[in-house]
């Protein structure tokens, strides 16, 4: 995994509640992960940003993608199949979020390569938890990429 | 020959004359043997005799003259002096002469038969009346001429000339006897068949002194022979076609004759067979033999009838029935001397009258075996024959009942008085009588029974007899009373509802006949639909939708002979549709044509009213289950949201309480905004659910005009403040309600008002299409539109294109969609990112609701 700043998780979150945002942040601050975090706040958003990706002006493609799955304008497995296609994100680490179970689109998630899935709680304890599959995902890549 | 006579010989020749005549009077009567006599012997016979007694009475005559002469030469010789004595004596024998000579004359004046006489040299010396009116001579004329003259004669057959018999006799001095086929010729020229004879006059030397020829006019005898002779023939040939043979027996002589037809009868030949009695006897049956006897001794000793029918055994072993009649006739001492009889084969006859008789018995047990009654009148009333059937109910013998009348036997006066005068009509008529009638049994039960009395006709169709049936249809009454009142029930039943149709189709002959419920249901006369009309005449009503199907199903019907089962709308001239449910069978004759279709329909308009209503509210409950569990995925999702919201920022601000105010007032103000959410969620929810429950609301007509300025009198100042020009065109009347469809204008203006451009002033179009029996009603605004892919979409529950920058909960679009399909109506979008987007509605014109009646 390229760090960015040495140790700094470059994330990318698609949320469009910001209560959901802060809630993100919140969980990452809890769990010590050093981050930077990216948020695009819709579909079109989304498709943009990935559009954008390791161009002049664009940003690098993130090391950890958090995506909700019901954006407005684009469903979140169309952007994901978006970023997939991005030669330099084709593996990076996906972490689904949504506030239900997601069954609609286990298969094609899974098709397309999910990580994780995150199921948002009403606790907050448990949302917090969040920042701790972050930072499995994180090793477990480490991991990889050193083998 | 005058003084030949005078000398004595008259009253000889008198005596002759007359013994030859009756002798030839002798020969005639006709006697009825059937042995041809031979007059001419029998004539030539007794003229001998007479001419014998002629002769000997003649000599007789001589003697006695002579006698007298010597007499009186004796006494002149002793008496000269008596010369005056014997002058008065020769004056007294001349007297006698003259005396006999009269009578003679008189005599053969007035006999029947001609005579001349001749003398020798064959002149004409007297000729009688007879003979003048046959020759046409009279005496004056004739007497003198020769004899060839005035008896002129020819042969009948050949007309050549005949020699005269006085020419003959003096040839042969003989008698000449009788010749047959002479004619003859009268002085004026006729003719006459005759028989003639003659004979020598001679005198004691037997000198010929003349002749004498009798004749007489065979014409009537001509005709009578023949005559006899034909009827003769006549009686042999009908003896022969009636094969009848005739027998005579002589009964002295102990001799039987028999003709031709008796021996064939016997079998037995002419000439072989012995013929006396007792051969003959031998040859009956001996069963009958006795009988037979019994009857000859009757006939011969008490004169009876002898009429009897007996056997023959032939000697070929063949057994021969006869029928024999005769008659004895007796001699002149009473006794029987001949009797007289004709035999007839008639085994034929009696073969016949068994077989009658077998025949009659085979009818009497036909018709005795059947519990009907059958029975034969005399054209008076009484019974010529009853059966057995008859007999038990009247517990009489058939001895007893036949000739009674039904006064005899005791019927009820009523009813003899009815079957009399009927009886009598059916003579009268010559035609059936059929009718009904109760009879009490010997048991007294009484019972209905039907009769029928119909004329026995012979060949020349004069009625001979009445002969009658009785049937007992006291059961088959009671079936009767029983079918008739189960028919009024059924069709009070039938009739009850409104009515069921039923119709009796006749195929061969396309005759459809129903009642007049069904004529009715059908637009048909019920007058026509009685007397039975073609089934096109039916046909013709149902609705033109159903008409391949039923004509499918009745043809199949039809020529399986199988049930037939459909269900049809038909349409009236006036009034509304009627469904009808048809049940049908057909039924096929033995060759498995088909001949008759019977059925009943019934009116199942209001039950299918009733299934399409249950169809409709079927499809409704199913949309509104799907729509529920939509409603509560996506409630139990959507609520979901701001509920965590809550729940999660609760626990924050509890945990940072004394940190910092602003975070904290925003995370307050997180828990607001879930909370808000919820309550709009909430609002949405229930305005959705009502408009699921819409139900109760009856469908009329909407006017969209209305509908359309309450919206807009809603939204007035979102729609002054955005600045909206809002443009319509004429708004119809539909199927619906004013202010459901008041929302519907709400909801679509107000999203086009939501989703407008920001630097654009929104303009909305709307505009009222037909469509068929429809209006498509469309909003087209020129706001920010939407990509095509989500123009289904946007009509699910909750789903929402923009979150979060155009408040709304997602449920507008879902409710309009809901109303306008409640009133039969679709509603879709079509939309063109950053240009606009358009929504359709349609819904039924107002006359759409009666259509769905």
């Amino acid at each position: 995994m390229r760090k960015g700043k040495k140790g700094v998780v470059n994330i990318l979150l698609a949320e469009d509640n910001l209560g959901d945002v802060l809630l993100v942040q919140r969980a990452l601050a809890e769990h010590d992960i050093e981050h930077e975090l990216h948020v695009v706040r819709d579909g079109d958003e989304a498709l943009d940003f990935v559009a954008h990706m390791g161009q002049p002006g664009g940003a690098p493609c993130p090391d950890i993608l958090l995506l909700d799955l019901n954006l407005p304008r684009v469903s979140g497995p169309e952007v994901l199949a978006e970023f997939r296609k991005h030669p330099a994100c084709a593996h990076t680490p996906v972490i689904a979020v949504s506030s239900s179970d997601m069954q609609k689109d286990r298969a094609r998630m899974a098709q397309l390569g999910v990580d994780r899935y995150f199921k948002k709680p009403s606790d907050l304890a448990a949302f917090l938890q969040l920042g701790a599959v972050v930072r499995e995902v994180i090793m477990m890549r480490e991991t990889a990429d050193s083998n | 020959m005058f003084a030949a006579w005078f000398v004595g010989l008259g009253p000889g020749i008198l005596a002759t004359i007359l013994s030859l005549i009756s002798a030839i009077y002798f020969v005639i009567p006709p006697v009825f043997q059937l042995r041809v006599a031979t007059r001419e012997e029998a004539a030539g016979g007794i003229v001998f005799l007479g001419v014998s007694t002629f002769i000997s009475i003649l000599n007789e005559a001589l003697r006695r003259s002579r006698a007298r002469s010597e007499q009186r030469l004796q006494e002149l010789t002793i008496e000269t002096s008596r010369r005056s004595r014997a002058e008065q004596e020769v004056a007294e024998s001349k007297r006698q002469a003259e005396r006999a000579r009269d009578l003679f004359q008189t005599t053969l004046a007035s006999i029947g038969d001609a005579v001349i006489a001749t003398d020798a040299e064959g002149r004409v010396t007297f000729l009688n009346t007879v003979a003048q009116q046959l020759t046409g001579w009279s005496r004056a004329d004739a007497l003198g001429e020769p004899i060839s003259e005035v008896f002129v004669i020819r042969n009948e057959r050949t007309g050549a000339a005949v020699e005269s018999p006085v020419d003959k006799v003096f040839r042969g001095g003989v008698v000449v006897g009788l010749a047959n086929h002479t004619i003859l010729i009268t002085k004026d020229g006729r003719d006459t068949p005759i028989e003639d004879s003659a004979a020598p006059i001679r005198d004691e030397n037997r000198q010929v002194l003349g002749a004498v020829l009798v004749f007489r006019d065979v014409t009537e005898r001509r005709r009578s022979e023949e005559a006899m002779a034909r009827s003769e023939e006549r009686l042999k040939l009908a003896l022969d076609a009636g094969q009848i043979g005739v027998w005579d027996w002589d009964i002295g002589a102990n001799r039987i004759e028999w003709s031709d037809r008796i021996y064939e009868i016997h079998g037995v030949e002419r000439g072989v067979f012995r013929g006396d009695v007792e051969a003959i006897a031998q040859l009956i049956h001996p069963e009958d033999r006795e009988r037979v006897r019994e009857a000859t001794e009757a006939a011969l000793r008490r004169g009876a009838l002898y009429d009897l029918d007996y056997r023959i055994v032939r000697p070929s072993g063949e057994l021969v029935w006869v029928s024999s009649t005769a008659r004895v006739f007796q001699n002149e001492n009473g006794q029987p001397a001949r009797m007289l009889g004709a035999i007839n084969d008639v085994t034929a006859r009696k073969h016949a009258e068994a077989d009658m008789r077998q025949q009659w018995l085979a009818f009497d047990t036909a018709l005795s075996n059947t519990p009907d009654f059958n029975y034969l009148f005399t054209l008076d009333g009484r019974f010529s024959y009853v059966n057995r059937a008859r007999l038990r109910m009247l517990q009489k013998t058939y001895e007893e009942v036949v000739g009674k009348n039904f006064w005899d036997l005791n019927y009820p006066p009523e009813l003899a008085e009815r079957f009399l005068r009927q009886i009598q009509q059916v003579i009268e008529t010559k035609e059936s009588i059929r009718d009904q009638a109760p009879f009490t049994g010997p048991n007294g039960v009484t019972r209905q029974y039907e009769y029928i009395f119909v004329p026995v006709l012979s060949g020349e169709g004069q009625v001979t007899a009445v002969a009658g049936t009785t049937h007992d249809i006291t059961d088959q009454k009671m079936i009767e009373d029983a079918l008739r009142k189960s028919e009024e029930r059924l069709t009070l039943a039938l009739e009850a509802g409104g009515g069921v149709g039923t119709w009796d189709y006749d195929i061969p002959s396309d005759r459809l006949h129903c009642n007049a419920r069904f004529a009715q249901l059908f637009s048909v006369d019920p007058e026509r639909a009685a007397a039975g009309a073609p089934i096109s005449e039916f046909t013709n009503s149902i609705h033109q939708e159903d008409r391949a199907q039923v004509a499918e199903k009745l043809q199949r019907a039809i020529q399986t002979g199988g049930e037939y089962a459909a269900e049809y709308r038909v349409v009236p001239q006036t009034g509304r549709v009627h469904w009808l449910s048809g049940r049908g069978r057909a039924h096929l004759d033995d060759a498995g044509k088909p001949t008759r279709f019977l059925g009943v329909v019934i009116d199942i308009t209001e039950r299918k009213q009733a299934e399409e209503e249950l169809t409709r509210s079927n499809e409704r409950l199913t949309r509104a289950n799907r729509e529920l569990e939509e409603f509560a995925y996506v409630a139990s999702h959507d609520l979901q949201e701001p509920l965590r919201m809550v729940n999660i920022y609760t626990q924050i601000i509890l945990q940072d309480l004394g940190g910092d105010p602003a975070k904290l007032g925003q995370y307050a103000g997180f828990v607001q905004q879930g909370v808000t959410r919820m309550e709009a969620l909430i609002h949405d929810l229930l305005t959705f659910s009502r408009a699921v429950h819409t139900e109760e609301l009856p469908i009329g007509t909407a006017d969209l005009a209305e509908s359309f300025r309450e919206a807009l009198s809603v939204l007035r100042n979102r729609i002054e403040d955005s600045g909206c020009v809002i443009t319509a065109e004429f708004l119809p009347q539909v199927s619906g309600d004013v202010s459901q469809m008041a929302h519907v204008f709400q909801n679509l203006l107000s999203n086009a008002l939501k989703y407008r451009k920001q630097e654009t002033p929104p303009r909305i179009h709307i505009a009222a299409r037909r469509n068929g029996s429809d209006w498509i009603i469309s909003v087209r605004d020129n706001g920010i539109g939407f990509q095509p892919q989500y123009a289904e979409r946007i009509f699910g529950l909750f789903k929402r294109l923009h979150k979060d920058e155009y408040p709304g909960t997602g449920l507008g679009l879902a409710i309009c969609k809901r109303i306008v399909e409640r009133y039969g109506g679709r509603i879709w979008a079509e939309g063109t990112p950053g240009v606009g987007a358009t929504f359709h509605f349609s819904l039924p014109d107002e006359e759409g609701q009666k259509g769905r009646g």
